[in-house]
């Protein structure tokens, strides 16, 4: 099973399907992915949540910034664009300084 | 920037609408600089043939109006010279025909009057051949009176009867008078001389010369100007104005030139006839008298002769003038005349020579006379070759006033085209030499308004296909390290979510390095940055980029 992109992931998938949600490393802000509904069959529903689960996570790769700096996975709101670099607000910060 | 057709492909991008305006007019200069004409040499040549079409215009214009042709001089020159010498000839013979009447009276009452005071009758003469004599001589003195009144070369009397009846040709010998105050054949005779052909006595008695084809007497066998006056008078008795004849029969058999003569009956108060008398103009003195004007044609020639029906009969004639054509023997021989473009008439002799002139109708006899269906012409004529040479000369001339025409002519339209065109060249090659807005200004309205145009359309759509090309290679350089990771990933061909995956960022970094990256590099989509990248790739620049 792939690690997640994120530091921390949840798992929120019920009787109506498998159901993701990321967070920024920095700031916390969620990101859900779609809701994948499952066959119905009980003994396939565990490696259907796996298969979800990856699909979910390279989905999320789409919507968060890896800083190549502290290689933590933020959101476009912690990532900034720079002319040397793109990093992350707080490795921004630390560079500054 | 205009938008790109997303289905263009990099292949057509110069063809593409999006360059079609700025193609459109730098396409036709470059095709006016490098096509096969240019607008200056067009020009040139449609100003030359200008020329050329203004010059033939003039030259037509000379010739048909303006300057008078070759031809039209002859026909004006010998019109004029052939009525000034026509009238002299004309007054001459008229002054010789009332002189003649004249003499003629004169001298029937004359030798009337002898012939009384012996009291023989006229009609006796012929019985009366020991007085012949005397009375020729008589009448010398009032011949020469009357050949001096008029110009004429002679002047004879012939009487109806003969010195010698017993002779056997006694029947066609007259005695008579023949003085002549010219002859040819005399070298070095002084001015006045009278050569006498007659009884030589008389000529030894008053001092005068024997003609150099003399004789006794006449032989009147076949000779007009004895038959004719005589025999029309014994046919119809008409006034004597009304019986002198004119013809070129010669008097004198051999003599050594032509002659024409006048002759008119003898006749005594009781109408009988008893011979003729007449004047005589010789070729000598028609040539003194009637020389032709030959400063401008030197071969000019002055025909007066017989009129045969249509055409002047050159067979007997008179002629003056410079042509050997006329001399001798090769003189005789029909003048066949037609209408040449309705100037002058062609005249073809029997041996073929061709002649060109005019001729006129004389009319020597008044209405009402015995000979008044006769007539004769005069005609003034030159070779044919003559003219033809003088056409030639003036065509020269003509060709030699308008080739300097026509080469300034060239010369100005070489200038005009280079004057009137160099605004406009210069105009264009600021045009093609991509000079970002265009200070030249011709001073013609409708390429001052193109050359607006084309600065209008070029600061609407910026610079032209080359240097957008080189515009966007430099702007490349500008693109950050980042934006530049992602372009190398968009040269190499990779697709976004690759690009995601390489570069770890989410798809609205990505848009937001595109977005940047669109702007730095002046395109407006990302189809159109892909036409650049094909282009790189195509163009080789692709490693030197990366």
């Amino acid at each position: 099973m792939l690690e997640p992109i994120t530091r921390r992931v949840t798992d929120e998938s019920d009787s109506r399907g498998f159901l993701f949600t990321f967070y920024c490393d920095i700031c916390d802000s969620p990101w859900s992915s779609i809701r994948y509904c499952g066959s119905g069959d009980t003994s396939e529903r565990e490696s259907e949540r796996i298969a979800a689960y990856e699909r979910s996570n390279r989905e999320a790769m789409m919507h968060f910034n890896r800083c190549p700096v502290c290689k933590r996975m933020v959101c476009d709101k912690c990532f900034v664009i720079l002319d040397e670099r793109d990093v992350c607000k707080e490795c921004m910060h630390a560079q500054r300084k | 920037m205009q938008h790109i057709n997303d289905n263009l492909n990099a292949g057509d991008f110069l063809d593409s609408k999006y360059f079609y305006d700025i193609q459109r007019i730098t396409g036709r200069l470059k095709d006016s600089a490098f096509s096969n004409i240019s607008m200056r040499k067009r020009l040139l040549v449609f100003l030359s043939m200008l020329v050329v079409i203004m010059m033939l215009g003039i030259v037509i214009l000379l010739l048909t109006v303006g300057l008078p042709s070759a031809v039209g001089d002859a026909q004006m020159f010998i019109e004029q010279e052939l009525s000034n010498i026509t009238h002299h000839l004309t007054s001459q013979l008229g002054d010789a025909s009332v002189q003649l009447v004249w003499l003629s009276n004169s001298l029937s009452r004359s030798i009337e009057y002898q012939l009384s005071s012996s009291q023989i009758q006229i009609s006796e003469l012929q019985s009366h051949p020991e007085l012949l004599e005397e009375i020729l001589e008589n009448e010398l003195s009032l011949l020469q009176l009357a050949l001096e009144k008029t110009k004429c070369s002679g002047v004879f009397m012939v009487l109806d009867a003969t010195v010698n009846p017993t002779l056997t040709y006694a029947g066609n010998s007259r005695a008579g008078l023949y003085i002549r105050n010219c002859e040819p054949a005399v070298v070095g005779s002084e001015t006045g001389r009278l050569f006498l052909r007659g009884p030589s006595r008389i000529a030894l008695r008053n001092n005068l010369s024997l003609q150099s084809k003399w004789d006794m007497e006449f032989d009147i066998q076949d000779k007009p100007y004895w038959d004719k006056p005589i025999g029309q008078y014994r046919e119809t008795p008409l006034p004597l104005s009304r019986l002198y004849y004119w013809g070129f029969e010669g008097a004198i058999p051999d003599l050594a030139e032509d002659v024409v003569l006048c002759s008119i009956p003898l006749i005594d108060s009781d109408a009988n006839v008893f011979g003729v008398c007449g004047f005589e103009i010789s070729a000598t003195n028609f040539k003194l008298n009637y020389m032709p004007d030959d400063k401008l044609y030197k071969n000019l020639v002055y025909t007066f002769s017989a009129m045969n029906e249509l055409e002047p009969d050159i067979c007997c004639g008179l002629f003056s003038g410079h042509n050997a054509m006329f001399c001798g023997e090769d003189s005789k021989g029909m003048l066949t005349s037609r209408k040449v473009s309705g100037k002058l008439n062609l005249y073809m002799k029997d041996d073929g020579t061709a002649f060109v002139g005019k001729h006129e109708v004389i009319n020597l006899y008044p209405s009402g006379s015995a000979f008044a269906r006769e007539r004769f012409a005069a005609a003034l004529i030159m070779p044919k070759e003559d003219l033809d040479a003088e056409v030639f000369k003036r065509n020269i001339q003509v060709a030699l006033i308008c080739a300097p025409l026509l080469i300034l002519g060239f010369g100005i339209s070489f200038y005009i085209s280079k004057k009137y065109l160099n605004p406009i060249i210069y105009a264009f090659d600021a045009i093609q030499s991509g000079n970002p807005g265009i200070a030249v200004k011709t001073n013609m309205l409708e390429i001052n308004r193109l050359i607006d145009q084309i600065n209008a359309l070029r600061e609407k759509s910026g610079p032209l296909p080359d240097d957008l090309f080189d515009d966007f290679i430099a702007r490349v350089r500008t693109l950050t390290r980042t934006e530049m990771e992602l372009f190398r990933y968009y040269l190499e061909g990779r697709n976004s979510r690759e690009i995601l995956s390489l570069m770890y960022i989410s798809a609205n970094t990505l848009k937001s390095h595109n977005k940047h990256i669109y702007t730095k590099l002046n395109v407006s989509s990302k189809d159109e940055l892909m036409l650049y990248i094909e282009l790189i790739r195509k163009s080789g620049l692709m490693n030197k980029i990366i």
